[in-house]
């Protein structure tokens, strides 16, 4: 009866839904295998063309936030800056995913680079789109959870940036997508549904440097 | 193919034609909505052409918009009648797997609670998905509106089967806390 009442409900949602459903596309490349090579092949070609000096020159990739001006850390790409400090960063980036993540074919990040958590205070960092930052302890480990636990987890982007960033948690080498908002701001509320080492964690989805002003992932 | 707005002006000139090309239209998303209920060939068929024939009764003096919804909630609840009325036969259609495995997830606490009306279920699962993102609302509505297998999900989305099937597992969790937050007991 159940189950029936469901199917009657789902017959009655708005049109909307449906028209979504029937209309969705899937971003172009995303998830695909196509997508890490084309974004190599960018790669390649920009350092071709504009040399290393170029990358060095913009915070692409993912910083402390902390000793940078705001306005360095979000400038447009492709705007040549004499900042030296900006290639340190692009070096100690690593171009490389997450180990952590096993199954990446629903992972929207490319790169990732990991973060010691100030307690529960999440520190103030700089990431490119497409990049995850990660949180764990200071020895690298995950948040333990058990059953049932719940989680609040929230940041609060520098300068009001409304940038599209998605929150989500990796679990025994599986990517979960927690939320996803267009803002300056979010935070959700997570419940444990099983024991295990939770690895918290952000995604940025606009196409400039998120910049995290402050933010938390509080065990309740 | 001619947009909707056209196919509308057909029904309304009384035009044959009408039927002719909303099935050139929606024809095969209707025909895959069905089989994916009745899980048979010829019943899908059949319940395509009630349900056209519904449409041609309905226009005028109803003027959907959009068409396609409008012709897919048709589909679909006459091929869940069908359905229901061959229940006894065989149970391993995709729509019979689809409302199986959310089963669990919309049981709730014994209560002596007055069972909610699919009316405002409707409005509750409005609620529920708008907590969702796109890209998982999609999957939720493609697996229990469209009643489609993972594997076309999958496609639709562009993830693995892995993932729709793990992703839509979260969300029936997700949903049965939402709808045991909100007292509603099915």
């Amino acid at each position: 009866m159940n189950k029936m009442k469901f199917a009657e409900a789902m017959s009655m949602v708005d049109d909307r839904y449906y028209e979504e459903a029937e209309n969705y596309q899937r971003k172009d490349g995303k998830r695909t295998v196509k997508r890490p090579l084309m974004l190599a092949a960018c790669l390649v070609m920009s350092l071709a063309f504009c040399g290393f000096a170029y990358m060095a020159s913009v915070y692409w990739g993912s910083g402390p936030a902390d000793g940078s001006s705001f306005e360095e850390l979000t400038k447009p790409f492709g705007t040549i800056s004499e900042d030296e400090n900006a290639f340190t960063e692009v070096e100690d980036s690593a171009w490389t995913r997450s180990e952590l993540i096993s199954d990446y074919s629903s992972v929207y990040a490319d790169h990732s680079a990991m973060y010691d958590l100030n307690g529960n205070a999440i520190p103030s960092v700089y990431f490119s789109p497409a990049w995850m930052v990660i949180f764990a302890q200071e020895d690298g480990a995950g948040m333990r959870l058990d059953s049932g636990d719940t989680v609040t987890f929230d940041y609060v982007l520098k300068n009001k940036q409304s940038l599209e960033i998605e929150m989500g948690y990796i679990l025994n080498g599986q990517y979960y997508e927690l939320s996803k908002a267009l803002g300056s701001h979010n935070e959700t509320v997570f419940q444990a549904d099983e024991a295990g080492e939770y690895y918290f964690c952000l995604t940025n989805r606009s196409s400039t440097n998120a910049v995290i002003d402050h933010g938390s992932i509080t065990k309740h | 193919m001619l947009d909707d707005e056209e196919i509308i002006a057909l029904f309304f000139s009384r035009s044959e034609r009408a039927i002719q090309e909303l099935d050139i239209k929606y024809g095969r998303v209707c025909q895959k909505l069905s089989y994916n209920i009745v899980n048979n060939r010829q019943d899908a068929e059949e319940c395509v052409n009630d349900a056209y024939l519904s449409a041609w009764n309905a226009i005028p003096p109803a003027k959907p918009d959009p068409l396609h919804s409008y012709i897919c909630k048709i589909v679909r609840n006459i091929s869940l009648k069908r359905y229901d009325y061959k229940k006894a036969a065989k149970r391993d259609s995709v729509y019979e797997i689809a409302m199986h495995e959310i089963e669990d997830s919309l049981s709730a606490p014994d209560t002596v609670e007055a069972e909610i009306e699919a009316k405002e279920l409707a409005g509750i699962i409005e609620n529920f998905m708008e907590t969702l993102s796109v890209e998982n609302r999609v999957i939720f509505m493609r697996r229990y509106a469209y009643m489609e297998p993972y594997s076309d999900i999958s496609a639709r989305v562009g993830l693995s089967e892995k993932t729709v099937s793990v992703r839509l597992t979260r969300i029936r969790q997700k949903m049965r806390r939402y709808l045991i937050e909100r007292e509603v007991f099915l």
